[in-house]
């Protein structure tokens, strides 16, 4: 997990309304990147750096929405907060299906657009760490043989040593000891943490058709 | 001799009701295509009212922080200004076209017209995904006009390329309005859209009166327009043009060939 304080995304097309919105959030305290365009912004984009997107939704060229498009097409997880300057229902709900964060009408309330983006960092934050800790389980699986693999499937549906030895064609004492290293691979000390763990990774049970 | 003092204040009578009614109804086109435009026109305003608010609530943090840096405050308040004068000339733009003023001819500059047009026109070609290519020919002699009326020409051809592109591909919504010096002519302003283009046999008669392809149109815009044109000794044409797309042009005679 990366320790960077998270950076507030901004696009708007138009010079005045940039500026006067990125130095507000900057007075509130907030770390703020503006673009003067998606095109811009696509440019300079890590998907690695923590945030949150501040984006216009009218914009000549590619549009909020689109570009709302072109990031989730990327794999991108940013979380977005629409600007727009009327209240146009049909495109908020677009933008919302596609899972926005927030829809703010302009001129920006100062504390609704401070809160939306405090919300949307929040989320960025718990989003990012629970990718870190699924991938870092997914690390820890990957690192187990098959047949660990194959031991670690059957502990977690409650088998028996008795009854996995027995499915595998093998004897228990082999088993306790495939058991022993998948629980000290996977650092945990009990099932139930184990259970856990293969749950909160989201893997389910497929993880052995994964590398 | 008697009667014939009455025949002509008869006729100058009627000749005041026409050029009334004329008037009316350019007035009542104008507005009409306001109101159509209204939506865009408050978020024009919107825009530097956000700038507006935000500048000034950055400026209050700014304030209440211990060292207070004098030169960022400069910076926010020159930018409130720029953001009021934005406003204020969209108002200004505003109030000029739904005035229902008298017919003022001066000197114009035809690139300015366009400009001021296309400036009052931005959230509209944003709305509806046009984008606004301008050749604007430099040093043209200027025309004699009526700036309100010529801006309403310009504002109604505008708005129909925007809605004759309404169906296309949102790349291929591309506005072109150019500027150009005819010789013997005048000053021609052209103003092309890239949508179907209009049938050859209709290229007259989008200028009759109550003729019209909208819905919600009364089909009057291009009959004023034309009456404008024709009441600043112009004239307004559509054509086809060759690589798609419908070009009306304008053309106002300039003082340099008025006297030839």
């Amino acid at each position: 997990m990366s320790l960077q304080p998270p950076t507030v995304f901004l696009v708007d097309d138009e010079a005045l309304v940039r500026k006067a919105v990125e130095r507000l959030l900057r007075a509130e305290g907030f770390e703020v990147a503006a673009f003067a365009s998606p095109a811009e912004f696509l440019a300079a984009h890590d998907p690695a750096e923590p945030g949150c997107l501040v984006l216009d939704m009218a914009m000549p060229g590619i549009n909020g929405l689109e570009l709302q498009e072109t990031l989730s097409a990327r794999g991108s997880a940013l979380p977005i907060i629409f600007l727009t300057g009327r209240a146009d229902v049909p495109m908020c709900v677009q933008a919302m299906k596609r899972g926005a964060a927030d829809f703010l009408t302009k001129p920006l309330k100062d504390t609704d657009l401070f809160a939306a983006i405090r919300r949307a960092l929040e989320h960025d934050r718990n989003a990012r760490q629970t990718r870190a800790e699924r991938e870092d389980i997914r690390a820890r699986v990957a690192s187990l043989t098959p047949r660990e693999r194959d031991v670690l499937k059957q502990v977690v549906t409650g088998q028996l040593n008795k009854q996995i030895a027995f499915n595998l064609g093998t004897v228990e004492k082999t088993i306790k000891v495939h058991r022993g290293r998948v629980m000290e691979k996977m650092r945990v000390t009990s099932v139930a943490e184990l259970v856990r763990l293969v749950e909160r990774c989201g893997l389910g049970f497929q993880f052995d058709t994964e590398k | 001799m008697r009667g014939v003092s009455i025949d002509i204040t008869a006729r100058r009578l009627a000749e005041q009701e026409v050029q009334e009614r004329r008037a009316e109804l350019t007035h009542l086109s104008r507005v009409a295509m306001l109101g159509e435009l209204s939506g865009s026109l408050a978020h024009e305003l919107n825009q530097p009212l956000t700038a507006i608010l935000s500048n000034a609530q950055a400026a209050q943090r700014f304030l209440a922080r211990p060292q207070i840096n004098r030169a960022e405050l400069e910076e926010i308040l020159s930018d409130i200004v720029d953001a009021d004068q934005h406003a204020g000339e969209v108002i200004r733009s505003l109030r000029l076209l739904l005035k229902k003023g008298e017919v003022q001819r001066q000197q114009l500059d035809a690139n300015e017209v366009v400009q001021e047009v296309l400036n009052l026109v931005r959230s509209d070609l944003l709305n509806h995904r046009v984008a606004a290519e301008t050749e604007l020919a430099p040093d043209l002699p200027t025309v004699r006009g009526d700036r309100v009326q010529l801006q309403q020409v310009m504002l109604n051809l505008v708005m129909n390329a925007c809605d004759a592109m309404a169906g296309s591909d949102v790349a291929g919504r591309r506005l072109c309005v150019s500027t150009n010096w005819i010789a013997d002519e005048g000053v021609r302003v052209s103003v092309r859209d890239h949508g179907l283009g209009i049938p050859t046999e209709l290229l007259e008669r989008v200028f009759e009166p109550f003729f019209t392809t909208k819905p919600q149109g009364l089909g009057l815009g291009l009959a004023v327009c034309r009456s404008i044109l024709l009441a600043h000794d112009g004239e307004l044409s559509a054509e086809n043009h060759p690589s798609g797309g419908a070009v009306f042009r304008f053309t106002l005679p300039t003082e340099l060939h008025a006297g030839t």
